[in-house]
């Protein structure tokens, strides 16, 4: 299929609702094929088409975004030919994901404003905090937490344009965060 | 009539137009009438206003000239319509020359604006599936406090943008809905017709928050760049303004 | 992507004018390259070093024909922050040029063929015919704004460049016009007095990396085909008409000051995981400057991150080297570390964190390391 006409007709069904579903979510989340709990926070919404992440807004992706997505451990990133490896430190993790960011073609001044061990559901994990600007010239700021189990990775991301709209919601990230669980043991 | 994709995508978004025509057109914050009573003085902003020719091979070009007679006719249709509103004081933008913090601030309100008019486009006009009904009852969208620094003495910015695919002799004109929704939404869809929109929206100038919003889209039906066809559009969107007009008493 | 194949350029060159004047369209193009301009040199794309750039734009001023000078047309090169080996030009004048180009590079004349090359599009108005003859005929910039380029993980950039810079970069010009670019580009290079014979050089050194590497090309080179088609044509050129011709390289002023930027864009090499063009541009540095603390550091790291068999070993040797060039390098401390705890050798992993954060101590990652320590059993 021509790229033309398969976007034509992708964006003709999204608009027509044929595909999307948006979903009102709040109170405890359960994946059990992700393998964790977490508590969403009150009037967000999950976009249900998005197989295998969880992916909620407020006011739409473009003005904020939560996401929780799991990925078998020798996945390969989008931007770069590093991978994760089991027994990776959380720095070293956070290392990859941090040069996954740099190599992203499609943003500009990419910055990393923090980089640190974090606890991720009770295990030792890393939380990066980083700005860039995206192809509309629109500042934007994130919060990637990181941790890598024993054959997965976890990624929870929060990003928002940096104006206003970032330090609003930043607080229900945070507090989302904190009852991140995994179901199974780490070592799973 | 042979189904193929582009007869397919044709009949969805012929359903979506039909949809969407049924809906209110503006969208109000919640309390728009206490917060409109303080507004005296607005700035107007043309963020954008781009005209494009739309060439044989589908090529989107766009043209200089047409732009600034474009902004020049979607600016005077605005300011003539806002004069006609009582005690209402009408400036242009910039007042001066701008420093560099200040055309950056406006790059980052332009650049902010268009995440905000995807975000209201698509989820307080766009299909039900896709709506968000507390953003239409609870109209709450912001571009940020920031926006204070970008004009002095004013109580409020109509922003302004616009953009008119002209089709050039070789292209037919043909509705397709998910294009106009695609130039509203700022989607970068390249159109096969010609298609015009036209997005205002009313930002209190102090805590950035968009009081007002509206817009009129159209396929082939307007041209920016004829001063009557914006007049028109520019009344559309404005018959629903906040500040009303005096209401004529004939005897 | 169906590039209509056509004559030469029919336009007048800017040297066939007594002044530069723009037709409208030209205009219109200038204006959307001064746009895309603004916002790709105000960003982190662009590769900042007064020294390398002031260098550059010296090869490029010296390529200048005299046909050229005072009708209104300027030069100016740019480096781009990006491993990829490409270049490009905009209409107006302005030259980028991938890091990842000119770290491949041997000596100056083989810049003199890139710069000719690419200033031989603008002052032919190679843009402007190009456009005409695409935007009538096919999608091309249409299919630009939505289509996937097949650069792999960092070539993108495509979309980051506007429409025109992606049309420069990504698709390029008809055979036709990269020929008399070619052409136009050697008459250049012979005229500011450099070997003609490096140009067929470039493309065949370059050709021999893209084959090792098996990288997809950008457009710098066409596809593959036409790269070695571009190659036989500067040998043909040279052998008939030019047959005698020498000059100067410069090699040594060349590598003196390119050096740095050849370090730089290897590090961009192996934060996009491409370890073996990494270890190519960190060794190719160390020729130049064996007793380099920062490259032994990267090369060190670059062994550290790959962990192929014996690569411990080796990142260790590395580090080693980078502390005994510069013992006030706190960097390698850490990696051992790093290395040491990973094989649970507490006590020297301890010793090498303690001595990293008392040469650094305002690390930004110390809050790691202090765990680390923190984690350690102390005997």
């Amino acid at each position: 299929m021509k790229i033309k006409s398969a976007f034509y007709l992708l964006f003709a069904f999204i608009l027509c609702g044929c595909v999307a579903t948006w979903v009102a979510v709040g109170g405890k989340y359960k994946s059990g094929s992700e393998n964790y709990t977490v508590e969403l926070p009150e009037g967000w919404r999950q976009y249900t088409p998005a197989k295998g992440k969880l992916l909620i807004t407020k006011d739409g992706f473009t003005l904020q975004r939560i996401q929780i997505v799991r990925t078998k451990i020798d996945t390969e990133l989008t931007h770069t030919k590093k991978k994760f490896e089991k027994g990776m430190l959380p720095q070293e993790a956070a290392e990859v994901v941090i040069d996954n960011l740099r190599s992203n073609p499609n943003i500009l001044n990419q910055d990393i404003i923090e980089n640190m061990p974090a606890q991720v559901g009770g295990h030792p994990g890393f939380k990066i905090v980083y700005t860039y600007q995206n192809k509309s010239g629109l500042n934007k700021k994130g919060v990637f937490f990181g941790l890598l189990t024993r054959d997965w990775w976890y990624e929870m991301i929060y990003e928002a344009p940096e104006r206003h709209y970032f330090p609003k919601d930043l607080p229900t990230f945070e507090k989302m965060i904190e009852t991140f669980r995994l179901i199974k043991d780490a070592a799973a | 009539m042979r189904l193929n994709i582009k007869t397919i995508s044709l009949i969805l978004a012929c359903l979506l137009i039909s949809a969407c025509a049924t809906a209110p057109r503006y969208r109000a914050h919640p309390q728009i009438n206490s917060k409109i009573e303080n507004v005296k003085t607005i700035t107007v902003i043309p963020l954008k206003v781009d005209v494009y020719q739309l060439t044989a091979g589908g090529v989107k070009e766009k043209m200089d000239e047409w732009c600034m007679q474009a902004q020049r006719n979607v600016l005077t249709a605005i300011e003539d319509d806002l004069k006609l509103r009582p005690l209402l004081n009408i400036k242009s933008f910039p007042e001066t020359l701008m420093s560099e913090d200040r055309r950056i601030n406006l790059e980052q309100t332009g650049a902010l604006f268009e995440a905000v008019n995807s975000s209201i486009i698509i989820h307080t006009y766009g299909q039900p599936v896709h709506r968000f009904p507390e953003k239409i009852q609870n109209f709450d969208y912001t571009l940020g406090p920031e926006v204070r620094q970008l004009s002095n003495q004013t109580d409020a910015l109509l922003l302004v943008r616009g953009v008119d695919n002209i089709a050039t002799a070789g292209r037919k004109a043909v509705q397709v809905g998910s294009v106009i929704l695609g130039a509203l939404a700022g989607v970068q869809v390249t159109p096969n017709m010609g298609v015009t929109a036209v997005n205002l929206a009313l930002v209190d100038a102090n805590t950035g928050e968009v009081l007002w919003f509206n817009y009129h889209a159209s396929a082939g039906d307007h041209d920016l760049r004829n001063p009557i066809d914006t007049t028109a559009m520019v009344m559309d969107i404005l018959k629903d303004f906040p500040i009303k007009k005096p209401v004529r008493k004939f005897d | 992507m169906g590039m209509v194949s056509c004559a030469t350029t029919q336009l007048p060159s800017v040297g066939e004018m007594e002044a530069l004047q723009l037709q409208e369209d030209e205009k219109r193009l200038w204006n959307r390259s001064d746009e895309e301009q603004r916002r790709l040199n105000n960003s982190s794309y662009i590769y900042e070093d007064p020294v390398i750039s002031a260098y550059v734009n010296e090869v490029a001023q010296n390529l200048i024909p005299q046909d050229i000078r005072g009708k209104g047309l300027s030069f100016q090169v740019k480096i781009i922050r990006n491993p990829l080996l490409n270049a490009f030009a905009y209409p107006n004048g302005v030259i980028y040029a991938h890091t990842g180009l000119i770290s491949k590079m041997e000596n100056e004349a083989q810049l003199a063929a890139l710069l000719g090359h690419e200033m031989s599009h603008v002052t032919h108005r190679h843009t402007i015919e190009n456009y005409r003859s695409v935007k009538n005929t096919t999608a091309v910039l249409a299919t630009i704004q939505v289509a996937s380029v097949p650069f792999g993980a960092f070539g993108n950039l495509a979309s980051a460049l506007g429409t025109l810079g992606a049309m420069a970069a990504v698709t390029g010009y008809s055979r036709e016009l990269e020929t008399e670019a070619d052409t136009l580009g050697l008459v250049l290079l012979i005229n500011a007095g450099y070997d003609p014979k490096e140009a067929p050089k470039l493309f065949e050194h370059l050709k021999r990396e893209v084959e090792q590497q098996d990288k997809k090309e950008p457009f710098f080179f066409g596809t593959h085909p036409r790269l070695q088609e571009r190659i036989d044509n500067y040998n043909r050129l040279i052998k008939t008409k030019y047959p005698d011709a020498t000059g100067m390289k410069n090699t040594e002023r060349f590598m003196d000051i390119i050096s740095p930027l050849i370090l730089d864009n290897a590090m961009m090499d192996l934060s996009m995981g491409r370890f073996s063009s990494a270890e190519d541009g960190i060794g190719r540095f160390l020729e130049i400057d064996p007793q380099n603390s920062r490259a032994h550091f990267y090369m060190g790291e670059l062994y550290r991150q790959r962990n192929d068999a014996a690569d411990k070993e080796k990142a260790l040797n590395e580090y080693n080297l980078s502390i005994q060039y510069d013992p006030s390098n706190p960097a390698p401390h850490k990696s051992i570390g790093l290395i040491y705890y990973k094989l649970e050798r507490y006590q020297e992993a301890r010793a090498e964190f303690e001595k990293y954060l008392i040469l650094f101590p305002d690390a930004d990652d110390a809050a790691y390391i202090e765990q680390y320590i923190k984690a350690m059993p102390t005997k």
